[in-house]
């Protein structure tokens, strides 16, 4: 792993790159957000603004909805039968329920990451450049090009490149999810979206993904759904904790973790309940 | 080999940090130990400035090791840094504060010549000065002899702090009409004698950081006999 750079030098002593939570409009907006599988509601009127290039953590305990709203990020829940929202989602101003926006074209744009890595049973090389090839991308030099800066910005390159032609099954658990991350890159998407990337990975495995993390928002736009508290303190600018299918409060990560407005906040983070 | 992490990029500008008002306390001593040698009305204003800087900077530094706590839980040796930094930042404030308190004896002193100046206050100024020095270079380069060397230096500092309380009460019984002017010179001794406690306390957090020994109230620790 390269040494972070740090090109947006922060003025000395200021706190983990944040900005003040606003109303302004972020990358990601939702409005007024409500979601049903079937007749259960599992979302109720969310609202919140993501900014670009910064990371947003959700947390909240089991059955809260995060991972729900983050796979409506890039509609995977439409997969599911009997699903249905009201209010919207949009991304750079636009919602991603057009009609005329192709889901697949919307899901190259917002990548994800699952909690249990699931590289292809191919090699490493054609790993990272599958969303390449299925968008007509053959050119050779081309996607030699995008398999070195995938997993150079995925971290991997160093431990991959002398074997790009063996199965990506033989990649041990943390190297397999940074090959998952380098495959969500190398279609160059706007936003990453991650469930708990790390909870299957051992601490020095979640380590390497957590600084990879800080590294990637330098480029994308970065919202992960994680159970461990710790890892939202040391990844991401803002926080967003859900209860019940509620947003009970969203605010910078500073904030959060140092003086949260919400009590139901201060009891979750404290381990008061979970 | 160990990689670099985003965090000890944190701790590195945590730790430039507290140098940085390492230095800033240095020049406001230096200034107001020049002052009460040979007293300047210029020297208050100087460090009133300082300490407004200083104020500002003891604030943001608290901040962010409280922000490093919560959201990066250090352990070990990091953690006694971050433990360590808090304190620090007190202590350099508060010597701060102390350099302004002397420099504004010295204006007053200069505004009202005529008093003497005991030498043993210059011989204190610059011993309280140099141990603050040194305590902030054994915290930047982990040098415990210099750490050592501080602390057994408090002695000095007491004895030193005598000397002067003996010379001005004399001087105050031979010169009546001049008892404010010694009386501010007691109270600049009493304040530079609490700076080079201030810098053994410095020296006693950078053992901490290093050692991971809390060596306050048991220096024989430090040396593995008696200072």
């Amino acid at each position: 792993m390269t040494t972070p750079s740090n090109t947006t030098a922060p003025t000395p002593l200021a706190p983990n790159p944040t900005k003040p939570v606003d109303s302004a409009p972020g990358y990601l907006s939702v409005r007024k957000y409500n979601f049903w599988y079937g007749t259960n509601q599992t979302l109720f009127d969310v609202s919140l603004e993501i900014p670009e290039k910064q990371v947003t953590a959700f947390i909240g305990p089991s059955g809260c909805g995060k991972s729900t709203l983050l796979r409506n990020f890039n509609r995977m829940n439409d997969l599911v039968d009997g699903i249905r929202h009201t209010g919207d989602i949009t991304m750079a101003g636009h919602t991603i329920y057009d009609p005329l926006i192709e889901v697949t074209s919307l899901r190259k744009r917002v990548g994800m990451v699952f909690q249990k890595s699931n590289p292809f049973p191919k090699s490493i090389y054609e790993n990272v450049i599958y969303g390449l090839r299925v968008g007509g991308q053959n050119s050779k030099a081309d996607l030699d090009i995008a398999v070195e800066k995938g997993l150079r910005a995925a971290a991997l390159w160093d431990e991959a490149k002398d074997r790009l032609n063996q199965s990506a099954l033989s990649l041990s658990g943390g190297q397999m999810q940074r090959l998952c991350i380098a495959r969500a890159i190398a279609v160059e998407p706007e936003v990453i979206l991650m469930d708990e990337p790390c909870s299957a990975l051992d601490p020095i495995a979640t380590g390497k993904i957590e600084e990879l993390i800080l590294e990637l928002k330098k480029q994308f736009t970065v919202v992960i759904v994680t159970h461990n508290m710790q890892q939202a303190g040391r990844c991401s600018d803002r926080t967003a904790f859900f209860y019940l299918g509620k947003l009970i409060e969203y605010d910078t990560t500073v904030t959060i973790f140092t003086n949260p407005r919400q009590k139901q906040t201060e009891d979750y983070i404290t381990g008061r309940f979970g | 080999m160990n990689q670099i992490r985003h965090f000890d990029l944190d701790l590195a500008e945590l730790k430039r940090s507290l140098v940085s008002m390492g230095n800033m306390v240095e020049r406001s001593l230096s200034i107001a130990v020049e002052a009460i040698i040979r007293p300047t009305v210029e020297a208050r204003e100087q460090c009133r400035v300082l300490e407004e800087q200083l104020d500002t900077l003891e604030t943001a530094i608290e901040d962010r090791c409280h922000q490093i706590i919560a959201l990066q839980q250090p352990m070990a040796g990091e953690l006694r840094l971050v433990i360590a930094a808090m304190r620090i930042t007190s202590d350099l404030e508060q010597v701060g504060d102390l350099a302004e308190s002397v420099a504004k004896r010295a204006s007053f002193i200069a505004r009202n010549k005529g008093a003497e100046i005991p030498p043993q206050i210059e011989t204190l100024g610059r011993l309280a000065l140099g141990m603050q020095r040194h305590a902030m270079e054994a915290f930047i380069t982990g040098n415990l002899n210099l750490a050592r060397g501080v602390i057994t230096d408090e002695d000095h500092s007491d004895a030193l702090t005598k000397q002067c309380y003996e010379q001005l009460q004399g001087l105050m019984r031979s010169d009546p009409d001049r008892i404010r002017e010694y009386t501010h010179l007691l109270r600049a001794a009493s304040q530079l004698e609490h700076i080079a406690d201030v810098s053994v306390s410095i020296a006693e957090e950078t053992v901490y950081i290093y050692k991971g020994t809390n060596i306050r109230h048991h220096h024989e620790e430090l040396t593995g006999e008696n200072p």
